[in-house]
């Protein structure tokens, strides 16, 4: 079963790092990173400000649209190109072609987070700006977060068509850094309905809020520990959740 | 002529009057550009980019990039620089400058820069004093051991609303944080002085005294005691 997941999981990984799309993506990160240092020069008293934010905005954003990407592509290309029956007629079970998918996408995000984390923590170096473990910290739960949304990503690519896939993951991935206002505005609110509409949406999303450490590592906050681990435990909790429902759903789908 | 020339030429053709349309097109929308003398990237007649440009509050502008409010203050805070350099060579009215501060406190209130540039700019190139205490006191809720922040509120309430009392006090907590420099103490109590609060100045100067080790700033404080005192009697 490890070697399935496995050779799954390398083929998407070399597929898609073949990919043109992702070169592009890959490309216009750097550029924009690069971008930073103009837009720096024009802010008066906030260059190596300007520099951190729109760094760490890239890394959010563009990992963002690395999972839609990817993710939109996952399943549906392989039914759409009927070559899930070659996959699926062997014996393989679905979990483990459905894991080795995500494991697949994972093992992308990361290259690609590497790749991006590379650029950034060198432009950091050759400005100054004060690289030190919060920095590290807040890039490894913006890479949780990518791969928390590929998990979201596999669920919704499970039963959805590609386009709706897409308004769901953007959904959930713009709903979770409202969390915290979704919260507010839902005890402010005086319409009962929109109050319980909006405290459900609280609760049923991931907070991504919660585990965005950017402003952190851009002010130089300490972090207490405790905030670190369970914010992980969270996480893999979430991560569980949406394999094991991605797995259900997929599972009962009439592929072949 | 080949064919693919045929279309190069086409394709050449049609750039050329498509840029041509533009240009007299851009003309037609918004008239001649007339920059102003002394700020090249101005021009003449009203800016209504200010109005465009201005959101509403953090949270909508917080819809575009729920996750990196940072950057959008730092979106922000480049047009309020240009906004800022823009009338300040021209008109030097400020009327959208304390609510793109006040946005950009609100989606990065950590920053300390934009709060030291409106406890500034705001009393003294716009003359909004009250909006400028009003930035500090914002700033101060965030930054309460900044103190710059102190000191620029007790600054203003001095030497703008003349409420020595107050100003004192604000000078006395900036006195005391780290970084401060040391004339503050006796400023301080040169203000509370002022104020006719002698009883104060001698506390103000008391509490200099216990936390500065200087011999010359020392002596210079027992001399001011030992004036009040003697005032006094």
């Amino acid at each position: 079963m490890n070697i399935q997941l496995w050779a799954i999981a390398l083929n998407v990984w070399r597929e898609s790092v073949r990919d043109r799309v992702l070169h592009v993506l890959i490309g216009s990160g750097i550029f924009f990173m690069g971008l930073s240092l103009i837009m720096g020069q024009m802010a008066v008293g906030g260059m190596e400000r300007v520099i951190q934010s729109m760094c760490f905005w890239v890394m959010g954003i563009w990992g963002l649209i690395a999972v839609i990407y990817i993710g939109s592509r996952i399943v549906k290309q392989e039914i759409k190109q009927k070559t899930v029956y070659l996959i699926l007629s062997r014996p393989l079970n679905r979990i483990t072609f459905l894991m080795g998918k995500y494991l697949g996408v994972c093992l992308v995000l990361c290259s690609l987070h590497l790749v991006l984390l590379l650029v950034c923590t060198i432009l950091f170096m050759s400005k100054g700006i004060q690289i030190d473990g919060i920095y590290f910290t807040a890039m490894f739960f913006i890479l949780i977060e990518w791969v928390l949304l590929a998990s979201f990503s596999l669920f919704f690519a499970a039963f959805t068509s590609p386009i709706l896939h897409n308004f769901f993951l953007v959904g959930v991935s713009f709903l979770g850094h409202w969390s915290n206002d979704l919260r507010i505005f839902s005890e402010k609110s005086t319409n009962d309905l929109l109050k319980v509409f909006l405290k459900t949406i609280y609760y049923i999303l991931p907070n991504l809020e919660s585990i965005n450490f950017k402003a952190a590592a851009m002010y130089h906050t300490a972090l207490p520990v405790s905030i670190l681990v369970e914010g992980f435990i969270v996480f893999l909790l979430w991560l569980c959740t949406m394999l094991i429902a991605s797995n259900l759903i997929f599972f009962r789908r009439k592929v072949v | 002529m080949t064919l693919k020339f045929k279309w190069f030429l086409i394709f050449l053709c049609l750039g050329c009057i498509t840029i041509a349309l533009q240009t007299h097109y851009v003309t037609l929308r918004y008239g001649t550009r007339t920059p102003i003398p002394g700020c090249p990237w101005c021009e003449e007649g009203p800016n209504q980019d200010d109005v465009i440009y201005v959101p509403i509050n953090q949270s909508v502008m917080r819809l575009f990039s729920p996750a990196d409010p940072d950057f959008l203050a730092d979106l922000l805070w480049l047009r309020t620089a240009y906004y800022f350099g823009q009338h300040v060579l021209t008109d030097r009215q400020y009327p959208y400058l304390l609510h793109l501060l006040d946005l950009i406190t609100d989606l990065a209130p950590k920053w300390l820069f934009p709060y030291i540039f409106g406890a500034l700019v705001l009393p003294l190139e716009v003359e909004a004093v009250d909006e400028g205490i009003y930035l500090i006191d914002k700033g101060l809720q965030h930054h309460p051991n900044e103190w710059q922040l102190w000191f620029f509120k007790g600054y203003f309430l001095w030497q703008v609303k003349h409420d020595h009392l107050h100003a004192a006090e604000m000078l006395k907590i900036a006195s005391t944080l780290k970084n401060a420099p040391s004339y503050l103490a006796n400023l301080a109590a040169t203000v509370a002085t002022k104020s006719g609060q002698k009883e104060l100045t001698i506390r103000f100067l008391n509490e200099a005294l216990k936390n500065t080790t200087d011999p010359l700033q020392r002596q210079m404080f027992i001399n001011k005691i030992k004036k009040i005192m003697e005032e006094n009697l």
